[in-house]
């Protein structure tokens, strides 16, 4: 065999393994869940546990995670869900944080999410620029 | 035909990319099993098995952290954080030279600690000075990990009375306070392994066997953070709560049963010595309300990968903030810092009030008694004596510095003040009742009493 000829039965392998590597990666992960509105998807993995039993017996239980924690919008819904994905990958690979926190980007989402549900409440109500409804509503979806 | 520059790169990306994924797979399936895999039981361990070292086999990630409450050298960088001790043995009487006036006639007056870390306990009982080698195996009860399984033998009765050289030397205790302290060696559940504190519930109509697994992550601490005596002449060790936990309830309880721990050399009131009553402040306070437990900030949980577990390195939650606070309290950990030193501050502002009102009621019986007042002249003054010390001493003693209830800690010390000045005055009021005259000789009291 020529060095060619092994070289030409590479090229056509290795994207082989690739392709079949990365899917069945994606399914051993259950990549798709993500796509989906399941709550279950969110404790793939352990570092959700306590916040999803804490979801089902809140007064949110009936509102998936997705519900707050995702924009409501066609196009930017999947923008969200991918670009936590990636950090959430890499956070949870090359890094060992101890205490979750929402990222500014997600705390704005929860915020519109919010009043998205709530708009003819807070019609009546006046609340100082800065003021998120969490900062005082803590524990409605889930403690902590 | 040679192989192109293309095709040298598509080859290379290829590699990379495989390696990348098998990778990510790879640690995804790590986790996995860490999170399925926590427990691996690999030896059997004896009920009450006194040496940690048995228990590491089935238990590392434990183990090793609590081999950590040895870190007495990183501890005093955390203890500056918490600037009111942590786990170095620095010299209250050193500190606060008052101490040797405030416990004249008690041995804590000779030699009195900060206490180190739980691996330490055993070592730290022995070179103490206070009572020698005469120390009873009372001293025992709480430093070390022999105790559970002697108790079951032998009986608690035994244990108090046997001494503590005698329990060293001849039944081979060498242990600290470790794991079979705290838990059944077969079930890994929480237990009350010490008498004393099962006793005080039961009395207090408390079931422990209905105690959840939360109340019980605060109880396993309460059998030996606690307030004690040794009742009767047997010196039977056991805890004050009767009438309740409140500084008040147990002052209340020592003054109906009559005790006293020593008499003052100074004043000669009878005198009663708080000893670390975390239990019964932290019991009193918003976070026991809150129901957080004693392990929630002392060893709160710790992600290593995909295992959740319990921080066996017992320490200050000051040196711990992220996984001690912030897993409830959303600021950060400067703002959670600040916080928890700024009630400390102000609980020590007071309790150095506190110290010197004492010591100027001190000052005042001794006028009285030098100048010929009788005991009967005096019974007021030292009763008043020792209810302000009692409550000085609940706070000082405690190891807190007022967090585990700072509301509560500002209330007593706020009455230990009030009890001293009334006990001073009540020592110058004999004194110009009987006509005596003598130079009133306050402790001075500057207003830079803040740390």
């Amino acid at each position: 065999m020529t060095l060619r000829s092994l070289f030409g039965a590479l090229l056509i392998v290795l994207p082989g393994i690739v392709v079949g590597l990365s899917g069945y990666t994606f399914y051993y992960a259950r990549g798709y869940s993500y796509l989906l509105d399941d709550p279950q998807a969110c404790i793939n993995c352990h570092v959700m546990r306590d916040n999803h039993i804490a979801w089902g017996v809140s007064s949110h239980r009936n509102v998936t995670c997705n519900g707050c924690h995702v924009p409501h919008h066609p196009i930017t819904q999947w923008y969200a869900k991918a670009e936590s994905g990636i950090r959430h990958s890499y956070v949870f690979t090359f890094d060992n944080p101890q205490v979750l926190r929402l990222s500014p980007s997600g705390e704005r989402t929860v915020e519109a999410n919010c009043i998205r549900c709530h708009a003819s409440t807070l019609s009546a109500v006046f609340h100082r620029e800065g003021v998120r409804c969490f900062d005082c509503h803590r524990g409605v979806g889930h403690a902590f | 035909m040679t192989i192109t520059r293309k095709q040298w790169f598509l080859l290379a990306a290829s590699i990379v990319v495989t390696v990348v994924v098998v990778a990510l797979l790879i640690s995804i399936f790590e986790r996995q099993q860490e999170a399925r895999l926590m427990y691996l039981k690999i030896t059997d361990i004896p009920e009450g098995e006194p040496d940690p070292a048995v228990w590491k086999v089935n238990f590392p990630r434990q183990y090793e952290a609590y081999l950590k409450t040895m870190r007495t050298s990183e501890m005093i960088q955390y203890s500056r954080w918490g600037r009111y001790g942590g786990s170095e043995a620095f010299s209250k009487l050193d500190k606060h030279p008052n101490y040797v006036r405030l416990f004249a006639g008690h041995p804590f007056s000779v030699d009195y600690r900060e206490e180190t870390g739980h691996m330490f306990t055993l070592r730290d009982m022995l070179a103490s000075q206070r009572l020698g080698d005469q120390k009873p195996g009372a001293c025992m009860a709480c430093k070390s990990s022999h105790v559970p399984n002697f108790v079951r033998q032998y009986g608690a009765e035994t244990l108090y009375k046997t001494p503590v050289k005698e329990l060293v030397e001849q039944h081979g205790f060498k242990h600290p306070v470790s794991c079979a302290d705290c838990h059944n060696a077969q079930t890994m559940e929480l237990q009350i392994t010490r008498v004393t504190f099962a006793e005080a519930m039961s009395r207090r109509g408390i079931d422990l066997s209905t105690a959840t697994r939360q109340e019980m992550r605060s109880y396993v601490c309460a059998q030996c953070h606690s307030e004690y005596y040794f009742k009767g002449k047997d010196r039977y060790l056991t805890f004050p709560w009767d009438k309740g936990l409140s500084v008040d309830s147990i002052a209340a309880y020592y003054d109906a049963y009559g005790f006293s721990d020593w008499t003052h050399a100074e004043s000669k009131a009878p005198m009663v010595k708080i000893q670390h009553p975390e239990f019964e402040l932290w019991s009193t306070g918003l976070h026991a309300r809150a129901n957080v437990s004693c392990a929630d900030c002392h060893m709160p949980y710790r992600s290593e990968g995909g295992i959740k577990v319990t921080d066996h390195w017992i320490r200050t939650p000051l040196a711990n903030l992220t996984n001690a606070c912030l897993t409830c309290h959303r600021q950060s950990e400067q703002e959670m810092r600040e916080r928890v030193l700024q009630m400390q501050d102000r609980t020590y502002s007071l309790l150095t009030r506190a110290e010197h009102a004492i010591i100027s009621a001190i000052d005042g019986v001794k006028a009285a008694l030098a100048a010929g007042a009788t005991d009967a002249d005096l019974k007021e003054a030292r009763r008043l004596h020792r209810q302000a010390q009692v409550r000085w001493d609940f706070i000082s003693a405690e190891n807190s510095m007022g967090f585990h209830s700072s509301q509560e800690a500002a209330r007593m010390l706020g009455d230990a003040i009030d009890y001293a000045r009334q006990a001073e005055l009540e020592a110058y009021k004999v004194l110009t009742r009987r006509g005596m005259r003598t130079q009133r000789s306050s402790y001075p009291i500057n207003d830079r009493n803040n740390p």
